[in-house]
């Protein structure tokens, strides 16, 4: 009967012993390091392999470990095009549909794991390796997310496809030729397109075209995605999923992207790449600590102010005092993208009802809303193209942007005759359920209500939110679109009919015969004074038709403290990371003079 | 004994069978198609067609008759439904990690936040219940009471939100939120989420074993024990504690499979990468075969503890009898 | 919760001419008396009653106006606040209405919480009916005719309690949210608003417990005299069942609502946390939730008013339902 006793007390024993154990080494942090340059990543990473890679959280990843053909000058705007792993720009035959393109000698992938290559150092880069890491994205047993960018463009790919299709997994055999990818020696590849495509130097600088290394491809199987071997500045030292990832200086990497590997930067050179020589990331999914952990100095930069903490951040359109005061500043980007409310013109009640989407895009208080959610920083839009890409003209007004209520009252009145009665409520659905989202929702039912339509928000996460947009189950809906290269043919693509079978792209079901031969003519145009013509002359057409409100050009607040250096924000084209440089004094001195104690 | 185990085996299948049954109504059926997810923002349908392959997604959903004209007769369990009885669990769509070693990395991480808070927690509970109901009628008790019921009634994540605020990013005594891998620094991010989850948890337990005790000592025996003139603390703490047990063990045995499956709040709160965080993200993301598996393995395993429990009932007391 | 005391007296009726022994009747209204005249319980039950009427009373036109009402001062934007600034430095309160402090679009944060309770009412009422409905047929038959009507609803609640509740009541509003929408169908589909996702995953889920324990109380009465005995006079089974069995069980009925109240309250924080079920109408959880973010602001008014709203009605039901268990349950009689 004693047994009892004892088992009780020596249990209460153990108790204190762990609450004891838990209050002394609550102060043991992991030690930071002083060197790394640390970056919180907010999405869990689905994958690292180029081939696959279709998310914003990847291709930044990515981009600081593999290489592509061609990238984008950093810093330099407009956006200026570079040979990186290809050795000069591309040679263009006069139909436009040859592309033949050298590459750069000596440069090896590298492999941080040690498992694939025992020293590290893998193979030279050589054309195969490029008709290799094109020929992945059109393997039908990885589905890659972005072969939609390949399908229909290059020669003999639907049968490369159709050969995938049928053969097992490990059983393709990827020295099948196929004759859009010539291997025409070592360092040439020249590639043979369906139709000329004046827009294709931006695909062979956008990540599904970065160039993997075939060994190691096959050496890991379905875990490459996790094991990275590239020739970028950077490799990945540490993964441990939904925790923590650190990059670490690739040590066989030329030193600067636009030289040969041969001739590569001494290691002691001042200006080699990357001049950050650890990044650290960990892995947040909830803002909140993200945020504390910025202010408190852990982090050194992050890329935007989360959109839930942006009403903290923001004061008068400034950053807020108490920001600035850690030392942390703000750098105000204006993206290529552009935020808008979609119409489903499929949709009966809209559809046909030209007056009343104008009168829903004229009753939409822009202002207001860039002041109430982004405390007056970013930019109301006038139509559908960002004022980042070159035929936006500020000079041309668009009718049906301003606020208007008059108009839009009398807009509806031929809305209703339209309609034959009153128009009845409208589904509004909101992409995501989170707060900022909700408040939209709301915004933008009282915004409506003002000219009595009746909008009833409905809140449902992204990939339910997919779901119905693409089944078309939608009236209203919240979407937007990021520019993947700087050409309006990226925005325009949505509008066009053929592209309403693909969901997801022309998710307006938006035709218009006028509109398609506009497109069709342009789409295969280089850049030049017509085409421009071209292009302004659908953004009129697109304001007029109005299958969505044009809400606001997306504006990116990068927040860095001021010991982080040299940071300039890219749209497209990755490898950002290789450029900053950090003050190592400065951030000692900062902590020291206790800023981030309270 | 060998025969009531057996037995008790045995009943698990139907019920293992009926949760693979409800689970793929659930995330084959009703939820959307998983390929429109994972397809990226650019969906051609040649894209669609190899992404349902090679999910798995683009055979029938319970009968494959198509297979079966084609290859014999068998070949009509060919279908998802069948797959996923014979847990042939395809890899997490998301990561294309196997579900085992993903299951594997992560409820270690939410056993060292759940097994102390849930012993810390026990501990304290009984510890309380006992000493208020050897005090029962005394203000102490009243008091005891009312702050049990008071702690049950808030609800967890104003306390989880508040606690991160006050302790993590106003006082700055705990880390905000985060993990990290060693024994040391896991104490340290884990300190805070176990110190919340016992608040949590306290309320519950402490009312629930104060009555447990005081049903036990309205008993005959105790008074019998007192009236021999058994110290009240030796009362207590041999005669109706050991009777208290078998609740105790009822509940931590029942509770040992949901320790794994870790709390989904507060994980994901906490940033805490263990498996309630795992099946926030896989619920989010229609990552169904992580989904199925963290629901099946989290009900067989409540199936067995419930077996275990009846072992160690006749352990604890040797009047009960396994028929 | 007023429903409680008619429903007791409809058993009392069923009880008498059934041929239940006359303790029955004095056990409803001896719980009663208990309710009536402890004065704790009793706050508690007119507490439950306040958070009733307001409920109902949100269904009228009248909230849907006041939780849209901005407060209109001037402000160049609304920020959300708890004082007026004066342009002399000094704070003052805002109007009455706004005491409790204004949202982000200058709304009142006090309409808002009273609104809150109209989900809250939707919710519960909704989905206790519904679990409560399916737990009590499922159980009552099941425990009655025995055999493999017993063995399949056994199988089916024994599957259903294998998996932890909240992660099927997650997974259950995942599948079935947007499958279910606000605007569509039958106008009283409307009336529940977005709600419909929540009231569905919690009722299809939650009737478990009732089921397993309407079982075994029915198990027992079966055999007892007073059912032989109708058996005997030849009374159908489901005249057996609906007038002498299930009024001796309401007891289990009403316990059992009293603490699924408590939860499905709980519950839908949780689900407003992982963004499940959420409509464009306010409710507690989601007060809660946004505090994530609104705390970094340092406004903390909104947050604590839902968890005060959520905290008082969980608290009267808490104490409620262990007086309710105490007064019907009389094994437990005498321990508290």
């Amino acid at each position: 009967m004693r047994k009892a006793k004892w088992i009780f007390v020596g249990y209460l024993a153990l108790v204190v012993l762990i609450v004891a154990g838990i209050a002394i080494s609550f102060s043991a942090a992991p030690p930071r390091n002083p060197q790394a340059l640390t970056l919180p990543i907010l999405d869990s990473i689905r994958t690292l392999d180029p081939a696959e890679v279709n998310d914003d959280i990847g291709h930044p990843l990515v981009g600081s470990l593999y290489e592509g053909l061609y990238n984008y000058k950093y810093g330099v705007k407009p956006y200026t095009m570079f040979p990186d792993l290809a050795s000069q720009m591309p040679q263009i035959s006069p139909d436009g549909l040859v592309w033949t393109i050298k590459l750069r000698k000596g440069i090896h992938f590298y492999d941080p794991t040690k498992k694939v290559f025992s020293d590290g150092i893998g193979p030279e880069v050589k054309a195969a390796d490029v008709a290799y890491s094109f020929k992945r994205v059109g393997d039908f047993n990885l589905a890659s997310p972005n072969y939609s960018w390949f399908d229909g463009l290059f020669v003999g790919l639907d049968k490369w496809w159709e050969y995938t299709k049928n053969t097992p997994k490990n059983k393709v055999d990827f020295d099948r030729p196929v004759e859009g990818f010539e291997v025409v020696d070592d360092y040439t590849i020249r590639f043979h397109l369906m139709r000329p495509d004046p827009q294709f130097i931006f695909l062979l600088a956008h990540d599904p075209t970065m160039i993997v290394c075939r060994r190691a491809v096959e050496y890991w199987g379905d875990s490459f995605r996790q094991h990275p071997v590239g020739t970028g500045a950077y490799a990945l030292v540490q993964n441990l999923p939904d925790q923590r990832m650190v990059f670490e200086e690739n040590p066989i990497y030329r030193g600067k992207s636009d030289i040969d590997g041969t001739t590569p930067l001494a290691k002691d050179d001042p200006s080699r790449e990357p001049h950050i020589k650890r990044v650290e990331y960990q892995y947040f999914a909830e803002t909140l600590p993200v945020w504390w952990l910025l202010k408190q100095g852990y982090f050194d930069l992050i890329a935007d102010i989360p959109k839930d903490a942006f009403r903290q951040a923001i004061k008068n359109g400034e950053l807020a005092p108490e920001l600035t005061k850690l030392g942390l500043r703000r750098i105000p980007v204006t993206e290529t993208a552009t935020d808008y409310i979609s119409f489903n013109m499929a949709d009966p009640v809209l559809g046909k009802n030209k007056p009343l989407r104008q009168a829903m895009s004229m009753a939409f208080d822009r202002t207001k809303y860039v002041n109430d959610f982004w405390m007056g920083v970013g930019q109301p839009a006038t139509s559908v193209i960002p004022p980042t890409l070159p035929t936006y003209d500020a000079s041309e007004k668009n009718p049906y942007t301003g606020l208007n209520l008059l108009a839009a009252q009398a807009l509806m009145e031929q809305a209703k005759r339209i309609q034959g009665g009153p128009i009845p409520p409208l589904k509004l659905l909101m992409r995501g359920a989170d707060t900022t989202s909700r408040q939209m929702g709301e915004f933008m039912a009282t915004q409506m209500a003002r000219i009595g339509v009746t909008l009833e928000p409905e809140y449902r996460d992204w990939a339910r939110w997919q779901e119905m947009t693409d089944n078309r189950q939608t009236q209203v809906f919240d979407s937007g679109w990021v520019a993947d290269y700087p050409d309006e043919q990226d925005f325009y693509q949505l509008f066009y009919s053929k592209n309403i079978p693909n969901a997801g792209v022309n998710s307006f079901v938006y035709s218009n015969p006028a509109f398609d031969a506009l497109y069709e003519k342009a789409m295969v145009m280089q850049d030049s004074p017509e085409r421009r013509e071209l292009y302004k002359q659908m953004n009129r057409m697109l304001n007029e038709d109005c299958p969505g409100i044009w809400v606001y050009y997306r504006m990116q607040n990068v927040l860095v403290y001021d010991w982080v250096q040299e940071y300039s924000w890219m749209d497209y084209g990755y490898a950002w990371r290789q450029h900053l440089t950090l003050d190592q004094a400065m951030r000692t001195k900062a902590f020291a003079s206790g800023v981030f104690r309270h | 004994m060998a025969a009531y185990l057996a037995r008790k085996l045995l009943l698990m299948i139907p019920t293992i069978l009926g949760i693979v049954v409800l689970t793929f109504i659930l995330f084959r059926v009703v939820a959307p198609d998983p390929a429109m997810v994972l397809a990226g923002k650019m969906k051609s349908p040649n894209q669609l067609e190899a992404l349902r392959a090679r999910l798995g997604t683009d055979r029938p959903r319970w009968l494959n008759f198509a297979a079966a004209r084609e290859h014999g007769f068998w070949h009509v369990f060919d279908s998802q439904f069948f797959n996923v009885l014979a847990f042939r669990f395809r890899p997490s769509y998301r990561t294309n990690e196997s579900v085992w070693e993903l299951m594997a990395r992560k409820a270690p991480v939410s056993l060292a936040i759940q097994l102390p808070a849930f012993f810390i927690e026990l501990g304290l509970q009984l510890a309380i219940a006992l000493y208020t109901a050897s005090r029962r009628g005394k203000p102490v008790d009243y008091v005891v009471t009312f702050l049990s019921v008071l702690g049950m009634s808030v609800p967890a994540l104003s306390i989880y939100i508040g606690a991160q605020y006050l302790f993590g990013g106003y006082l700055r005594w705990f880390p905000i939120a985060g993990w990290s891998p060693g024994f040391f620094y896991a104490i340290h991010f884990a300190a805070l989420p176990i110190l919340v989850s016992v608040i949590v948890g306290l309320g519950w337990g402490t009312r629930f074993y104060r009555t447990t005790t005081l049903e036990e000592i309205g008993n005959d025996y105790v008074r019998t024990a007192r009236a021999k003139g058994v110290a009240g603390s030796d009362v207590m703490l041999t005669h109706v504690f050991r009777n208290v047990l078998i609740p105790v063990v009822t509940n931590t045995v029942v509770a040992l499979p949901f320790l794994i499956t870790g709390a989904l709040l507060l994980e994901r709160l906490f940033q805490i990468p263990g498996m309630g965080g795992l099946l926030v993200d896989a619920i989010h993301t229609q990552d169904e075969p992580v989904v199925m598996a963290v629901v099946y393995v989290t009900a067989v395993a409540y199936c067995l503890m419930l077996v275990l429990t009846d072992l160690l009932y006749s352990w604890v007391d040797p009047r009960v009898a396994l028929k | 919760m007023t429903a409680m005391a008619p429903d007791l007296s409809g058993a009392n009726a069923y009880e008498r001419d059934a041929l239940a022994p006359e303790a029955a009747r004095s056990l409803a209204s001896d719980a009663w008396q208990r309710i009536v005249h402890s004065k704790l319980s009793m706050l508690c039950l007119i507490i439950v009653v306040i958070y009733f009427l307001v409920g109902l009373a949100s269904l009228l036109p009248v909230f849907g106006r006041k939780i849209n009402e901005p407060l209109n001062d001037g402000a160049p934007y609304q920020e959300p606040r708890l004082f007026e600034q004066r342009a002399d430095g000094s704070k003052h309160l805002l109007s009455p209405a706004h005491w409790l402090g204004t949202e982000f679009q200058g709304r009142s944060v006090f309409w808002r919480v009273l609104y809150g309770s109209r989900i809250a009412l939707l919710i519960t009422v909704c989905a206790s009916a519904m679990s409560l409905g399916i737990g009590t047929v499922l159980g009552v038959i099941s425990g009655y005719f025995g055999g493999w009507v017993d063995d399949l609803i056994t199988w089916l609640y024994s599957t259903i309690s294998s998996v932890p509740w909240l992660l099927l009541v997650i997974a259950m509003a995942y599948a079935i949210q947007g499958r279910t929408t606000a605007g569509e169908g039958h106008p009283w589909l409307r009336l529940l608003g977005g709600t419909f996702t929540v009231i569905l995953s919690l009722g299809l889920t939650d009737w478990v417990s009732l089921c397993r324990l309407m079982r075994g109380e029915v198990l027992k009465l079966r055999d007892r005299d007073f059912v032989s005995a109708a058996r005997a006079m030849g009374l159908g089974h489901w005249r057996i069942l609906f007038r002498h069995i299930l009024p001796n069980t309401t007891h289990l009925i009403i316990i059992t609502f009293s603490l699924g109240a408590v939860s499905y309250v709980q519950v839908e924080v949780v689900l407003a946390f992982l963004g499940l079920g959420i409509t464009d109408k306010p409710s507690w959880g989601k007060m809660i939730d946004d505090a994530k973010l609104e705390l970094l602001r340092g406004v903390w008014w909104q947050v604590t008013a839902a968890t005060v709203a959520i905290f008082v009605l969980c608290l009267a039901l808490n104490i409620l339902g262990d007086a309710l268990r105490d007064a019907l349950d009389p094994k437990l009689r005498g321990v508290d």
